[in-house]
């Protein structure tokens, strides 16, 4: 004949007051009688338990979230940022290894051509500020898959713009880094691109608070390419790849630090206009 | 202010020459709203102006009593605002859990216990809790439209604007969808664009027929239905005289217009009243 649990003792294995030992006991005479987990059933809290089995369900869900979400979190970044970050269309893994492939060609061509003084080292630098700027336009233009579902959420897209642009241009600055310590004694010209590359993304995203951000980016960029290209050939007897673009010149890159904080200040000024879309 | 969910005056948005709402008022309340139209008729803008996406080239909106139009008052909408976009669109190597969980987070649920156990009750609701880590590209076209319901969702909105919901979604859980609705709108406000006039017998207690811009009928399903009251009848040959008639199954022809004396009148139903009134589509799409 079995011996059922006194009132008491139930009551308190329900308060979660007994010792590990007694709570053991209990447990094991509950999974054999039916009656008294009858009468355990009747004391238990709902409230306690959903929060019991809400715990348990989390548990069961909980998946380890992607590497660039990880790493973002291991960061110091917040849960909220580092989702909104991760999913940067731009930053997705064939995209980051599209830019990195990009500089190593760079690098390699400029190790094979003996230095940066070679032409195909002029064509790494001019394009390597159309990276950050294509990638801007992505974070936020027509290639976010869920723009629509964006744009109705209470999530203001300045903040959802901030988060991904500075997600983007960190990562290309430190590739772009990396490639400057590889080339051979080109190490500052490597990164020259990098203000004029600042500017033309900070412009363009000031522009696309008028226009689509695709628009912006592909005329910015069309600018870079043809003003690049047509002082290649006024330039060609310059030895040096500073010398014949005078974007990457000391007055280019002061410019472009002029134009990227204009380009940030109209972006706050009219951050609100992002919010809420006069064009289709 | 207004008592109503949503309250429109004069709303007109062009597209170049193409005027897509044209002077449009409408005043809408809790209960489900449903908007019929044929493609082209300006549901989809007007959704996406009732969903804060849009702004109108002129006119005065008020969405649970606030206007879209200034920076507060959208965000105090977007906060109790469930959407169901037309083109939703995907993030294809997320799970369905891990999906919702973003737009939750985009929805402001900051609290990690609290947003993970809404977002396991809509996918709940709709009918996914079984498959919360399955990714969204392994899913069939109705089961990711079945998540972008369950992000609409969140956070038991107020208001819920679903363009074009049941578009792909197998009968069984267009029904189990139909009651998920039908629930919310007990107390809140449901507004609802289709081509499935049966989604509107079902589900809306009030009916607008849009066609080019504007509105063209705005009642209950009942009174709608009564709009083709005495002008549908059936027939062994197709009536030139008829506005509208295609061939059913059983081989007879079902006619819309103004029936000939003698004709054997049938009893109407909301399809006809539409087909009525809009009159655009061609006997052949309607055989199909």
């Amino acid at each position: 004949m079995t011996r059922h649990m006194d009132h008491s003792l139930l009551s308190a294995y329900q308060a979660g007051t007994l010792r590990p030992a007694q709570a053991a006991s209990v447990e094991a005479h509950l999974t054999a009688c039916g009656p008294c987990r009858s009468s355990l059933a009747t004391m238990a809290d709902p409230g306690r338990l959903g929060a019991n089995w809400a715990a348990i369900e989390d548990r069961l869900d909980d998946r380890p979230p992607p590497l660039s979400e990880r790493f973002l979190l291991r960061m110091g970044v917040g849960e909220h940022h580092a989702r909104l970050i991760a999913l940067t269309p731009a930053l997705r893994a064939p995209t980051v290894a599209c830019v990195v492939a990009l500089f190593a060609a760079g690098v390699v061509t400029a190790q094979s051509a003996g230095g940066p003084r070679d032409g195909w080292f002029y064509a790494f630098v001019v394009a390597a500020p159309l990276l950050p700027l294509a990638g801007v336009a992505a974070a936020f233009g027509v290639r976010d898959a869920v723009q629509e579902l964006t744009a109705a959420a209470p999530t203001p897209a300045f903040e959802l713009l901030l988060a991904r642009a500075l997600a983007i241009v960190t990562v290309t600055t430190i590739v772009s880094l990396a490639a400057a310590v590889a080339l051979p004694d080109g190490g500052l010209a490597a990164v020259t691109w990098l203000l004029p590359a600042l500017g033309l993304s900070a412009a363009s995203l000031a522009l696309s608070t008028w226009v689509p951000a695709s628009w912006a980016s592909a005329g910015l960029g069309g600018a870079w390419v043809t003003a690049a290209a047509v002082s290649w050939r006024v330039n060609r007897f310059d030895a040096d790849v500073v010398g014949r673009f005078a974007a990457l010149g000391p007055t280019g890159q002061l410019l472009f630090a002029l134009v990227g904080v204009a380009g940030a200040l109209v972006l706050v000024l009219r951050r609100e206009t992002l919010d809420y879309r006069r064009i289709p | 202010m207004s008592t109503a969910t949503i309250q429109l005056d004069g709303i007109t948005k062009s597209y170049g020459s193409v005027k897509a709402l044209d002077s449009l008022s409408l005043s809408i309340g809790p209960g489900v709203t449903g908007f019929l139209g044929p493609n082209g008729a300006g549901k989809t803008t007007l959704l996406r102006m009732m969903a804060t996406v849009l702004a109108p080239d002129s006119g005065r909106m008020e969405v649970l009593g606030s206007d879209p139009q200034r920076n507060e008052g959208r965000l105090a909408i977007r906060r109790r605002l469930g959407y169901f976009p037309q083109e939703p669109g995907y993030y294809l190597n997320l799970s369905a859990f891990a999906f919702v969980d973003y737009i939750a987070i985009l929805k402001e649920h900051t609290d990690r216990a609290a947003r993970r156990a809404e977002v396991r009750r809509v996918l709940e609701l709709v009918d996914l809790g079984d498959v919360l880590h399955k990714k969204l590209k392994a899913m069939s076209g109705g089961m990711r439209r079945r998540v972008i319901v369950a992000q609409a969702l969140l956070g038991r909105p107020e208001l819920l604007v679903l363009d074009e919901p049941t578009v792909g979604i197998d009968p069984e859980q267009r029904l189990r969808f139909r009651e998920v609705v039908s629930r919310i709108a007990e107390d809140h406000t449901v507004v609802l664009s289709t081509h499935q006039t049966e989604d509107v017998a079902a589900m809306c207690q009030r009916v607008v027929v849009m066609d080019k811009g504007r509105v063209r009928f705005d009642g209950t399903t009942d009174e709608l239905a009564a709009h083709a009251s005495g002008r549908v009848w059936s027939a062994a040959e197709a009536d030139p005289s008829a506005r509208l008639s295609w061939r059913t199954g059983t081989g007879q022809h079902r006619l819309i217009g103004d029936p000939p004396a003698g004709s054997q009148l049938v009893e109407p139903t909301l399809e006809d009243a539409y087909l009525l009134l809009i009159g655009h589509t061609t006997a052949a799409a309607q055989g199909a």
